[in-house]
Order: C-alpha cells, then sequence, then structure tokens
C-alpha cells in the first residue's frame, strides 16, 4: 500500500463550508454520501477482490486497478448498520470510486453513483457527528429531497490507512 | 240311420264268414252226396243188369220165353227198376218188363255189342249188357232202366239235416262272435276312453304352452326393442366418441405445435436476454466512462465544464439504455415466466389431450364392441322369436292334432259302445304372435 500522509481527526474544521466544491453523490445501503470530487480519482467496475488476511474488517482485500494495487474498503463496515436499500433501486452495477488523499489511495464499495453536483443548497449542513460516529463524517444536508452526509475524504482515507499502518 | 256299432258289426261279419263257411260246406257235402248215391245206383244198376243178362241169356239162347219172363219176374220188385227189355240181335223186342207207365221214348232200344254201357238219360240211367251164347256169339243185349228218384230222395233227406246242422253251427258261431267281439270291444273302449282323456290333457297343456309361449314373444319383442334402442344410443355414442378423438387429436397436435412455439419463444427470449445483457454491459461501461469523463472535467475546472455537461448527458443516456433494459429485463422475466407456465400448461394440455384422445379412442372401442355384442344380442332375440313363433306354430298343430284326436277317440268309443256322447274340443285359434319379428331380423 502506498504511504498516506498522516491526518489528525481532530484537525477537522468545526463547520467547513461546502458551496462550491463538485460533489460525487454516491450511495451505500440505504444512506447516500457526498465525496469532493477533486478527491476522487476514477470510478471503476467493482472486480475481483484478493483478500488480506490481516487487514481489518472493513478493508475487503486488495484489487487492481490500472496496474497498482487498491484497497478495498467497505464504508459500511466502518460506519456501521446503514440500513437496507431499496430494492432493484440500484440501474448500474457496483462500482469502487477511487479516492485520494495525499499519497494514499482507496476503493470505496458503493453500490449506485448519482453523479457530480456543481452547486450545492445555500443552507449549510448540519454536523453529523455524534456519539460514536467516526470523524469522517462531517455534515449531513438535503438535496432534492435526499438526505446526504458529507465525507471528510482524508479523514476517512486516514482512517483506513492508519488501521492499515497499525496493520503494518 | 245311425251307424251299427262296433260290436254288432264285429258279429254280424263273424256270422257271415260263418254262414258263408256253412253254406259252402253244404253245398259240397250235397254235391258228394249226390256223386255217392249215383255212383251207387250205377253199382247196383249193373251189378243186377249183370245178373240178369247171365241168368237171360241161356233161355234167349234156347228161345225159352218162359224162362226169360220168370228171370225178369225175379227183379221186378226192384225198388229202382222201371223197366227191363230183352233184345234180339236184331233189334227185335224179345221180351220186356216194366214198372209203372214210362213216357214216349224213355225206354232205350239199342243194341251193344260192348260190355255193360251205362247212358243216363232223361230222369233214368240206362245200362246195356250184351247177351252171349255159348259160341261166344251174339244173342241180343238186355237193356234196363233204373230210376234216379232214390238219389233225389237221399238228397232231399241229406238237405234237411244239412240245413238243420248249418243253423245249429250259425248259431254257435253268432255266439262265439259275439263273445270274441265283447271281449275285444271292452279293450278298446277302455283305450278309446284313455286316449280321450290324454287328447283333453293335450290340448290343455298345448294351449298353457301357447299362453307362456305368448308372454316369451312378447317379452323378447320388448327385450328387441330395448336392444334396437340401447343399439341406437351406442351409434349416437360412437359417432360422438369419434368426433371427440378427432377434436382431442386435433387439439393433441395444436397443442404440440403451441409447445412448439413457446419453446421457440423461450429460445428467442434467451437471445434477447443474452442481448439485453450485452447492452447493459456496454450501457454500464459507457455510465462508467461517462462518469469518468464528468470527473475529469469537474477537474479541469471551468475548461472542462462543456466537457462534463457532455459526459452528464451522456451518464443520463447510458442510465436511461440501462433502466430500459432492467425494465426489458423484467418484462423478459415475466414473459420467461409467463412462456414456462404456458409451457407446463400446454405439457399438460398435451397429457390430457393424450389422455383425452385415448379415453375416446377407448370408449369408441368399447362402443363398437358394444354395438357389436347389441347386434349379436338382437340377432339373438330375432332367432328366439322365429324359434318360439315356430314353437307356437307347432303348438297349434299339436293342439289341432290333440282335438282331433279326441275327436277320433270319442268317436272310437262311441263305436265300441261307450254310450257317452262326445265331448268337443276346442282348436287354439290362429292369431299372430310377433308382428314381423322374423322379417325384422332379417331387415335389421
Amino acid at each position: 500500500m502506498r504511504a498516506a500522509r498522516a491526518v489528525e481527526p481532530d484537525s477537522a474544521p468545526e463547520q467547513a463550508p461546502v458551496s462550491g466544491v463538485p460533489l460525487m453523490l454516491v450511495r451505500v445501503g440505504g444512506r447516500w454520501f457526498a465525496l469532493p470530487a477533486h478527491m476522487v480519482q476514477r470510478v471503476a467496475v467493482k472486480r475481483a477482490v484478493t483478500r488480506v488476511p490481516t487487514a481489518a474488517r472493513h478493508v475487503l482485500g486488495v484489487t487492481s486497478l490500472r496496474g497498482g494495487l487498491v484497497p478495498v474498503v467497505s464504508l459500511e463496515q466502518m460506519i456501521g448498520v446503514v440500513g437496507p436499500a431499496a430494492a432493484d433501486s440500484a440501474t448500474t452495477l457496483p462500482r469502487l470510486v477511487v479516492v485520494r488523499a495525499g499519497e494514499c489511495e482507496i476503493a470505496l464499495v458503493v453500490d449506485e453513483i448519482r453523479g457530480i453536483i456543481e452547486e450545492l443548497p445555500a443552507v449549510p449542513g448540519v454536523k453529523a457527528g455524534g456519539a460514536g460516529r467516526p470523524g469522517f463524517m462531517r455534515e449531513e444536508f438535503d438535496w432534492q429531497g435526499t438526505r446526504v452526509c458529507l465525507l471528510d475524504v482524508a479523514l476517512l482515507v486516514a482512517a483506513a490507512a492508519g488501521w492499515s499502518q497499525e496493520g503494518d | 240311420m245311425s251307424p251299427l256299432a262296433l260290436r254288432a258289426k264285429l258279429i254280424l261279419a263273424f256270422a257271415l264268414v260263418i254262414a258263408f263257411v256253412t253254406i259252402c260246406f253244404a253245398g259240397y257235402f250235397l254235391i258228394q252226396q249226390e256223386r255217392m248215391a249215383s255212383a251207387a245206383l250205377v253199382t247196383r244198376a249193373t251189378g243186377i243188369s249183370g245178373v240178369l243178362a247171365h241168368l237171360v241169356a241161356p233161355a234167349v239162347e234156347r228161345d225159352d220165353r218162359l224162362e226169360v219172363s220168370k228171370s225178369l219176374a225175379a227183379v221186378r220188385d226192384h225198388a229202382d227198376l222201371r223197366y227191363v227189355v230183352v233184345l234180339k240181335a236184331t233189334g227185335e223186342v224179345y221180351q220186356r218188363q216194366s214198372v209203372g207207365t214210362l213216357g214216349p221214348g224213355e225206354e232205350l232200344h239199342d243194341n251193344s255189342r260192348e260190355e255193360r254201357v251205362v247212358q243216363a238219360r232223361g230222369g233214368l240211367i240206362h245200362v246195356l249188357v250184351p247177351l252171349f251164347g255159348k259160341d261166344n256169339n251174339h244173342l241180343g243185349t238186355l237193356v234196363a232202366g233204373f230210376s234216379r228218384q232214390s238219389i233225389a230222395d237221399a238228397i232231399r233227406a241229406s238237405q234237411a239235416a244239412v240245413l238243420g246242422g248249418a243253423c245249429v253251427i250259425l248259431l254257435i258261431g253268432v255266439g262265439v262272435a259275439w263273445f270274441l267281439a265283447l271281449n275285444i270291444a271292452r279293450p278298446i273302449r277302455a283305450v278309446a276312453k284313455r286316449l280321450a282323456r290324454l287328447s283333453r290333457d293335450l290340448v290343455d297343456s298345448a294351449r298353457s304352452q301357447e299362453s307362456a309361449g305368448v308372454q316369451q314373444a312378447s317379452g323378447i319383442e320388448q327385450t328387441r326393442r330395448t336392444m334396437e334402442a340401447v343399439l341406437s344410443s351406442a351409434q349416437q355414442i360412437a359417432e360422438d366418441s369419434s368426433a371427440v378423438l378427432g377434436n382431442a387429436e386435433r387439439t393433441v397436435t395444436g397443442n404440440r405445435g403451441v409447445a412448439l412455439r413457446i419453446k421457440d419463444l423461450n429460445s428467442h427470449a434467451e437471445k434477447a436476454t443474452e442481448i439485453l445483457a450485452a447492452i447493459m454491459q456496454v450501457a454500464d461501461r459507457t455510465d462508467l466512462l461517462a462518469l469518468n469523463a464528468a470527473l475529469e472535467g469537474t477537474k479541469a475546472g471551468e475548461a472542462g465544464r462543456g466537457f462534463t455537461l457532455v459526459a452528464a448527458e451522456m451518464r443520463r443516456l447510458a442510465e436511461s439504455v440501462m433502466e430500459s433494459v432492467a425494465g426489458i429485463r423484467r418484462l423478459m422475466n415475466d414473459m420467461r415466466a409467463a412462456s414456462q407456465v404456458a409451457v407446463q400448461a400446454g405439457q399438460e394440455g398435451v397429457a390430457l389431450s393424450e389422455e383425452t384422445t385415448r379415453s375416446a379412442r377407448d370408449i369408441a372401442l368399447e362402443t363398437q364392441q358394444q354395438r357389436r355384442a347389441t347386434e349379436q344380442v338382437g340377432q339373438s332375440m330375432d332367432d328366439m322369436a322365429a324359434t318360439v313363433t315356430d314353437a307356437m306354430a307347432r303348438t297349434r298343430q299339436t293342439a289341432a292334432n290333440a282335438a282331433e284326436l279326441a275327436e277320433a277317440a270319442l268317436q272310437l268309443g262311441t263305436l265300441v259302445g261307450s254310450g257317452r256322447s262326445p265331448q268337443p274340443v276346442q282348436v287354439i285359434e290362429q292369431k299372430p304372435l310377433l308382428a314381423g319379428a322374423a322379417g325384422d331380423g332379417n331387415n335389421r
């Protein structure tokens, strides 16, 4: 795994502005998440994943993307239960969303990608943190009637990679 | 005139036979009596004439008329002698003597050199005896005539005796005939009575048999009509089953064709599913490419905005395609499920149609066998009806014969003297039993 720059979770701002930043909306289970588009390297079809024996539960394994091995991370395992998805709601195959923070890349398994949204609502999001919530879930906002949780990719990669570094 | 009884006839017949035999016997007896009396008279006449000629011949040779007369007088008292004439060889009457008066020409004056010639002429027997001398010279002829009255008297006396004997025999014969006729008529009369009783019983039996035959014929006729109705129903069932068989076979053929079409449709659906999978894969890849393109356009900032919009539009198209494909896939799945159900239903329909075909074929076969059996039963009914009709005719004939037999028995009883009045026996009336039973059987 590529070396990732360490990011402190506590250093995340209390209220981060989300407007003006293109976001990619993805669905994991029954929940929608937003990822900053500039942090997304590419999107690929979910393919064969080779399990890593000593990896954590949320690391499903590694897969080959463009000649390199990328860890495949289950956001559902990291967050916990996200609720069941509506039957036959996905029109596409499961995707791998490759995000990059520093030098570290991980592939998130998502069930559906809504697309990239350029303009966010003017209403600021609500802090999504709470008891037991991971720090990479920054805030939630409504978009076209759907509750979307903004993810901090750096913290997310740090959480996955930090475990990975600990595992190493 | 009332007919004579058998007993009287028998007695009369026996009496006639006995009378005939008696008459024949009496006639024969009288004839033999006359013949014997004639022979005895001839014997006496020739004897007397011979003796007299032997006595007279020497006196004639000596020409002693007195001696001749004495010799003739010696036989004058003979009962049958009527005359004696001594003729000389020249035919001259030398001496004669007669008893009573003789008619003209009654005496015979013929010379004869033959010894003892007997001639019957008129009512006398004439004996001619030649007279010879010592030198055996012919002296003349002695002619003696004897009366036949003694023969007639003897016959007359015999006739009375014969008549009396015949009467006695006839009476005895009539008595024997009466006894025999009585012994013959009695068993005949008993047989006649028994025969009459048996004939009446036979007539009664024939009537009962005819009554049973009429009932049997009625039952046969009813059974025959029922069998005709059953035959008609069997024919109708056979026609209906044949129609069902044809429809079932056409249904089997149609269901097999439907199953083949559904199978082809499933094959086409599978191919369409494969094509849809390929389209889905292409659309998914297009969506992925559009997403990455939009991502790159976003990263390019303001310069890549147009590129991002085009990519987003491409992605929407790809998603639209994938949604359409998903909808088509759902429709295909529904159609496949429906076709599976249709295939199963078609197979069940084929199975049911084949079962229906077998059942219809079995029904047709069974109906055909039933029709043949019914026809055989009808033929048997016709044969039985013909047999019953024939038996009825024979029964009537038997009854008629029995009636005639009874009538004959009564007449026989009357003839043998039973004294009973005949009881008439009614002959069964001729009437048709089965209206065209045999004809119907032939027309079937």
